[in-house]
């Protein structure tokens, strides 16, 4: 027993004596030992560890401490980000009836015969048997029945059925009375573009009166003839999507999708007069 | 009395019908319910005729088919001479054969929009051609939907109406 303690003893002396030498070798070199070395590897997770969580109890200190200031400016950026937010809205509602009135203006270009009028819609009728609404101009600013009401982009919207002195009704080109000439752009083929009541509920019109199988392909733009005197020629319809065989086989009728969409309008035109050059094809 | 009872009674019932043509018009022209849009104003005349009188039938079914004829919009006048009459009888009916609670109102309601239905789908579908089927869905879709507010309608008519109604029973006792 004693013979063991005793060698153990040397050992430790040994081993102290070992450290020693090698730190003060370092303090003399100005080098970090080996055991420094050593023991820094060791320590460093954990130095980290700790050192990470005082970063965060220093940065909760600074959070709790300027919390009232950070909530204040909070709240004024949230106010800022509203108002930001409201001016880009704005500014999105300009941008819009700028293009809008931009391509009226190309559309007055091209048509300089086109007496325009715009006009807002006030309400769609509630009948779930026809496609009319309500404009918000009458007889007083020269709104008479029969005119043609299209977009900016000169896409065929109704005509006006009736007219008070401050408002009109139009009936859109879905609703099953109406009725208009058209000419299919690609092989200037003639046809009748009419509602239909089943796809009035889909929001389409059908392109009838064609007596020429496969005279219809998918996809051609279909135009306003003038034929009747209510629209002028070279109005767009709408394109065609689908197509089928007439009842009996005779020719073949298109489905049409309109080009204006219902659906989202606000502001149309009404076309109050046009020249000659609208008549032309009628 | 019996005049002012009476006034108030037209009031809260020419209010009714206004609020129908708003919801009618405004509304529902935009939301649609099973993808149709309600009629609420032949339902409120016939309540008026049902739990008033046929005067009150005809008379407020002449304001409902002004009101509803301007909903729908195209300048027509069906819903003016239909409602007119549909108010007329309902009263006639309340007064002599029917008794003036919901279960008539129901009957009666239905009746009044199926036969809606039938007009407006007439001349689609004897002058313009259009199929059958699509027609008589929509006519069912419209009425379902319009009578989800078969409940409101009648509290609210028999509400309107319980001034003249209480001096009415005064009267008769």
């Amino acid at each position: 027993m004693g013979k063991v303690l005793k060698t153990a003893g040397i050992v430790i002396l040994a081993a102290l004596v070992l450290v020693l030498a090698f730190t003060a070798l370092g303090h003399f070199t100005g080098r970090p030992n080996f055991f420094t070395r050593t023991f820094q590897s060791v320590a460093a997770p954990l130095e980290k560890l700790f050192d990470d969580g005082a970063e965060r109890v220093q940065a909760f200190q600074a959070y709790m401490r300027d919390y009232d200031a950070l909530k204040a400016e909070n709240e004024a950026l949230k106010a800022r980000i509203a108002e930001m937010e409201a001016e880009v809205r704005q500014s999105q509602g300009a941008n819009a009836e700028n293009d809008r009135l931009r391509t009226l203006l190309e559309l007055k270009r091209s048509h300089t015969d086109y007496v325009l009028l715009d006009a807002s819609i006030i309400s769609w009728g509630s009948s779930n048997w026809s496609s009319t609404f309500d404009l918000d101009k009458g007889s007083f600013s020269g709104v008479q029945t029969g005119d043609c009401v299209i977009t900016e982009n000169g896409f065929v919207v109704g005509v006006v059925t009736e007219t008070g002195l401050y408002s009109c009704s139009v009936r859109t080109l879905i609703d099953p009375q109406a009725a208009m000439g058209a000419t299919v752009h690609s092989t200037g083929l003639s046809a009748v573009a009419e509602g239909d009541f089943s796809l009035m509920t889909e929001g389409k019109l059908k392109l009838t009166y064609v007596f020429e199988n496969n005279a219809l392909e998918l996809g051609d733009t279909v135009l306003t003839s003038g034929a009747g005197g209510v629209y002028p020629a070279g109005l767009v319809i709408g394109k065609i999507t689908d197509t089928a065989a007439e009842d009996g086989g005779y020719g073949q009728y298109g489905v049409v999708t309109p080009a204006a969409e219902l659906s989202g309008l606000g502001q149309v035109f009404l076309i109050l007069d046009y020249g000659e050059a609208g008549r032309e094809e009628g | 009395m019996k005049r002012a009872d009476t006034l108030k009674s037209a009031l809260g019932l020419a209010l009714v019908m206004l609020l129908c043509y708003f919801f009618q018009s405004a509304v529902f022209s935009r939301l649609r319910i099973f993808g149709a849009a309600p009629l609420l104003l032949p339902l409120a005349a016939v309540a008026a005729g049902l739990l008033g009188s046929s005067g009150w039938g005809g008379d407020f079914g002449l304001v409902g088919g002004i009101l509803c004829d301007a909903a729908m919009g195209g300048g027509g006048i069906l819903f003016t001479a239909a409602l007119t009459v549909m108010g007329f009888f309902a009263g006639f009916l309340g007064d002599f054969v029917m008794a003036r609670g919901f279960p008539s109102f129901l009957l009666l309601g239905l009746g009044s929009l199926l036969l809606c239905a039938a007009m407006q789908m007439f001349r689609l579908l004897v002058f313009d051609g259009a199929a059958l089927w699509p027609l008589v869905r929509t006519g069912l879709k419209q009425t379902a939907a319009s009578l989800l507010f078969l409940l409101p309608l009648y509290f609210c008519v028999r509400r309107a109406l319980r001034s003249w109604r209480r001096c009415r029973e005064r009267n008769f006792h």
